[in-house]
């Protein structure tokens, strides 16, 4: 099952590689090692005109390694204060509540299957400054959500 | 001097150290650290080291290695003997150990610059009783030994007619004195007091008629109490604002047995000794340190201001807290990380993100915590994928 197929099914309008990702958070995602995009949503775009005051995750992308397909989870967000972490994790717990809808079945499985992979699948990427550091109680909180320190970068091998 | 470079000394290959207002090292243990402090004192205040040995009836008649050994330590003197031979530069100057081990001509007066507070500082004040530096034997450090003695004669001038120690109203200002009470003494006053005709260090308590002898204190507060005096040293009493012409503090490992918000109450000591003139360099295992210096740098960088670093420290705004908000917020700020057999390197930007893993963890300081969020965030992850899947 590939990404194209779970998004639509999820009702979303996937598109082509990384292209729907804003133009300027394209360069900070980068694959190597075999692994190729496949396609992209714009989720948070998707759910504005129906949930306009939700939290929402930014964006999907699939993945595909030979016959594999999976997918991340990418959220472009500041990070200039401790709040900011609430507010991802606000968003995380939203995309979670998406994932374990029926119509999104097929996308949680393809995020399962980047577990599997041994990726990370849910990302905070972070263009400028991190407030908090490595053994904080903001990373631990993110820790306890699955979810790991913010990256400037999303870099899959 | 501005900056030192040594090269095979101990368990240092290579260092380069440039000071700033405030300078910390961290690695871990025997990496070289105490040794790079001893030799910025020994090079900072060489003819004063060597009179100080005389003035305490110590000869070396020339043996350079019974001269190291008697600074560093027992069996240290060796290290003259490593092959390739060790080198020291301050500044531009190089010199080798053996020219350390030699007094100099000084010109002019010789004075002590720089103000050595250890790490074994607790055994300073055994029983709570000063130790004057002929009672140490010899090998026993002369960092040690010499910080022993100045709160001996501290206790035997400045406060030879006082008892209370701690609060005591002409030593460091209210606002310092207030996060000393709550995290180290509480209710309790630091007392210089005669017990079997000796004097020494008690707990005067409420209800505690005899007061608390030394021995029974908590661990931090033995710890602390012989940092709390060599500040005392260093910020005497009355108009001026240091101690003759000292310019220099290293404090090894101020954290030593303390709570993180006892560590923070030392910074803000820390900060007092940097606002009356003084360059400071600290020895360090603790996160803690090192958050200061990092959130300094992004409060400056983040247009932060002196609200922000009072903040940070929990204090009221008055003149004081001010002065120091406003002394941390122009310090220039130093990191570096030894380790055994490697070059040590510069870690100041302490950036979480940096590629190289000892700026990312602090020079291995965040290490631990920072794997254990990394691991729990997969565990959890894993954990959570299985219940989406299914």
């Amino acid at each position: 099952m590939s990404f194209e197929a779970a998004a639509t099914a999820a009702e979303l309008a996937p598109c082509p590689g990384k292209q729907a990702l804003e133009n300027k958070y394209r360069a900070s995602v980068e694959v190597g090692g075999g692994i190729q995009f496949s396609h992209s949503v714009d989720v948070d775009a998707h759910f504005q005109p129906a949930e306009p005051n939700s939290n929402r995750w930014d964006y999907g992308l699939g993945l595909v390694k030979g016959n594999t397909h999976f997918a991340i989870w990418i959220e472009p967000h500041g990070a200039t204060s401790s709040r900011e972490v609430d507010k991802v994790l606000a968003k995380l717990a939203w995309l979670k509540g998406k994932l374990r809808s029926q119509k999104w079945s097929q996308l949680n499985s393809l995020t399962s299957l980047t577990a599997h992979q041994g990726v990370q699948q849910f990302w905070w990427l972070v263009p400028g400054t991190v407030s908090f550091r490595p053994g904080s109680k903001e990373a631990q909180k993110l820790a306890q959500c699955g979810m790991k320190m913010p990256v400037k970068k999303v870099v899959i091998r | 001097m501005r900056k030192l470079s040594v090269r095979n000394l101990g368990p240092i290959t290579e260092a380069d150290i440039k000071f700033g207002d405030l300078t910390v090292i961290v690695g871990p243990q025997a990496s070289g650290k105490s040794i790079l402090l001893q030799t910025l004192k020994l090079a900072i205040d060489r003819a004063h080291v060597h009179d100080t040995f005389g003035h305490y009836s110590t000869v070396f008649n020339g043996d350079a290695e019974a001269f190291l050994s008697a600074f560093y330590g027992r069996g240290m003197g060796g290290m003259i003997k490593n092959n390739p031979a060790p080198t020291i530069v301050c500044d531009r100057k190089e010199m080798s150990l053996v020219d350390l081990a030699k007094r100099g001509r000084p010109r002019g007066k010789v004075t002590e610059k720089l103000f050595y507070i250890p790490a074994q500082r607790v055994v300073s004040l055994p029983g709570g009783k000063t130790t004057p530096f002929g009672s140490f034997e010899f090998g026993d450090p002369y960092v040690l030994r010499y910080f022993a003695d100045r709160l001996h004669i501290l206790m035997q001038n400045e406060f030879a007619s006082k008892v209370e120690l701690f609060p005591s109203n002409n030593r460091l200002n209210e606002s310092l004195r207030r996060p000393i009470e709550q995290h180290f003494f509480g209710d309790a006053t630091l007392e210089l007091k005669a017990r079997e005709y000796t004097k020494s260090l008690s707990l005067k308590i409420e209800g505690l008629s005899d007061g608390l002898p030394y021995l029974a204190w908590s661990a931090g507060q033995r710890e602390f109490a012989p940092l709390l005096l060599g500040l005392y040293w260093l910020c005497p009493a009355g108009g001026s604002s240091t101690r003759d012409d000292l310019k220099w503090v290293v404090v090894e490992e101020p954290e030593m047995g303390l709570h993180p918000r006892a560590i923070a109450t030392t910074l803000l000591l820390v900060l007092e000794l940097m606002r009356r003139g003084y360059r400071v360099v600290l020895s360090t295992h603790s996160p803690v340190v090192l958050d200061l210096i990092w959130a300094v740098r992004l409060i400056k960088q983040h247009d932060g201001s002196e609200k922000d670093i009072l903040k940070l420290f929990e204090l009221p705004s008055n003149p004081t807290t001010k002065a120091l908000s406003a002394r941390a917020l122009a310090m220039d700020a130093r990191v570096y990380f030894f380790e055994r057999g490697k070059p040590v390197s510069d870690i100041s930007t302490l950036d979480p993100f940096d590629s190289k893993d000892e700026i990312a963890s602090w020079g291995g300081l965040t290490a631990f915590s920072g794997r254990s969020s990394e691991v729990v965030a997969e565990v959890v992850a894993r954990f959570e994928s299985k219940g989406l899947h299914s």
